[in-house]
């Protein structure tokens, strides 16, 4: 099912919003299932979900350490367990589990906003009304998102035809890589960003108030009916739990 | 002796548009081959496969004996030195000379008194040395490419791989890089060089090879 983008964006907010709401375990897993269904049905491709599980691969082990941290000393609530100073308690255990489950919706939810154009991002603000210098500069965040993945993937490559691989690097010295890969990094960034404003500025960004666009991203009748499902689909949410 | 032994070789990155097909191969460690075709062809790829950046090849790829895709990336590193075309795409660290001394260190070990003047050779011979410790972000395209052909100079005993290693190079800096390549084929060395301009290499190159059509041809 292909989507207008104003609709994915309703769908993502609402969902994370709900999710940074509620503090309860059955929400989370909820709307946690029903982005994963979303996630298969919303313009599915195998890799989108390649990227997403090789993501949630990466993020799975600090995801679980914070989860770990957060059962073992946030002491509130019913003691479960205790052996010296380590306590399993209900509130710690009810926080390592429901943010640990927020942080994978998060990732999930997000992938349905992967490999959607720059463009539509500029098109789906401007029927919102939102201004356009502001949508501009959120369309060129995202866009450069993937930009900087890219350069980081390609230091990484960098790195491995020296011979040196992240993964095997002890983990003193695989910081040490890391900050010397971040470093030029964010410079050529920055300095990628002010060859762009410089680009921006010779072709007289902004020299007229109103642009035009080459096609208009139009809702469809399923659009609709999506978004008045999520939007009643929320308002229920609030108002029942 | 051979450096690389290819059979049968197809690749595509989409399952869908084959870049190359069947492609059976041999390089020979102690030869200068030059690889062309036009743009897009595969010329890259082709070197992304030999050094082991792509690994989902169908067919074999052997360096020295031994199956491409089973090697790490040290083992791999151990014997061969691939230069890409892009030039910030050689460099990890912030300035040459911390670069340069990654070659070594690799976060590894510690660098000896001796490198660091080995490593002072490698820049002086791309004329670097008042650059050591210039940001990469203040330097040219033309600058950072003569970085990673320094970072050459520490790996003379490896196979090189180098991909359009001369664009943007006036050609003083060309005819250095030449005697380097004379040089190191006097000793046994060979390369791989992908380069619209083979009249420069002319006079050292043993094999000329072309992509056309999805298969590696030989020219000459």
């Amino acid at each position: 099912m292909k989507l207008n983008l104003r609709t994915i964006l309703i769908i993502v907010i609402m969902i994370t919003s709900l999710s940074v709401i509620y503090q309860n375990i059955v929400v989370q897993i909820g709307l946690l299932i029903i982005s994963i269904f979303l996630l298969l049905i919303v313009q599915p491709s195998k890799h989108k979900l390649f990227r997403i599980l090789h993501r949630l691969k990466n993020i799975a082990k600090i995801i679980l350490t914070l989860m770990i941290f957060q059962v073992l000393f946030r002491r509130a609530g019913e003691i479960y367990w205790q052996w010296g100073i380590i306590q399993i308690t209900s509130v710690g255990l009810n926080y390592g589990l429901v943010s640990s489950l927020r942080f994978f919706l998060i990732i999930i939810i997000a992938g349905l906003l992967f490999d959607i154009p720059y463009y539509d991002y500029l098109l789906a603000f401007h029927k919102w009304k939102i201004p356009y210098e502001i949508s501009f500069l959120v369309a060129s965040v995202i866009h450069f998102i993937p930009i900087f993945a890219q350069k980081f993937q390609r230091s990484n490559e960098a790195l491995l035809l020296r011979g040196i691989d992240l993964k095997k690097l002890p983990i003193i010295k695989r910081f040490r890589a890391y900050l010397t890969l971040l470093f030029p990094i964010l410079a050529g960034a920055i300095s990628q960003v002010r060859y762009r404003a410089i680009s921006l500025e010779l072709r007289a960004f902004r020299l007229y108030n109103e642009r035009t666009f080459l096609y208009e991203a139009k809702l469809r009748w399923f659009d609709y009916v999506i978004q008045v499902f999520i939007f009643t689909f929320f308002l229920l949410v609030l108002i029942t739990l | 002796m051979k450096i690389y032994n290819i059979q049968n070789l197809s690749f595509s990155y989409d399952e869908k548009c084959l870049i190359f097909e069947n492609i059976n191969l041999q390089l020979d460690t102690n030869k200068i081959t030059l690889l062309n075709g036009i743009n897009g062809s595969g010329k890259t790829t082709f070197c992304r496969l030999l050094s082991g950046l792509e690994k989902k090849y169908k067919g074999r790829i052997s360096l020295g004996y031994r199956e491409l895709s089973k090697l790490s990336s040290a083992e791999i590193s151990d014997k061969i030195v691939y230069l890409k075309q892009e030039s910030f795409a050689n460099i990890i660290a912030a300035t040459p000379s911390e670069d340069i001394a990654i070659w070594k260190h690799k976060f590894q070990n510690k660098i000896s008194h001796e490198f660091e003047k080995e490593q002072l050779e490698a820049l002086k011979e791309y004329n670097l040395e008042q650059f050591k410790d210039q940001p990469f972000w203040e330097m040219s395209g033309g600058q950072i490419k003569r970085v990673g052909l320094a970072g050459l100079l520490l790996n003379m005993d490896k196979y090189w791989i180098l991909d359009e290693p001369v664009t943007g190079l006036e050609n003083a800096l060309i005819d250095i890089l030449i005697n380097i390549l004379q040089k190191r084929k006097t000793e046994g060395k060979g390369a791989l060089i992908i380069s619209h301009r083979f009249e420069k290499f002319e006079q050292i190159v043993d094999n000329w090879l072309k992509i056309k059509d999805k298969k590696i041809i030989d020219i000459k």
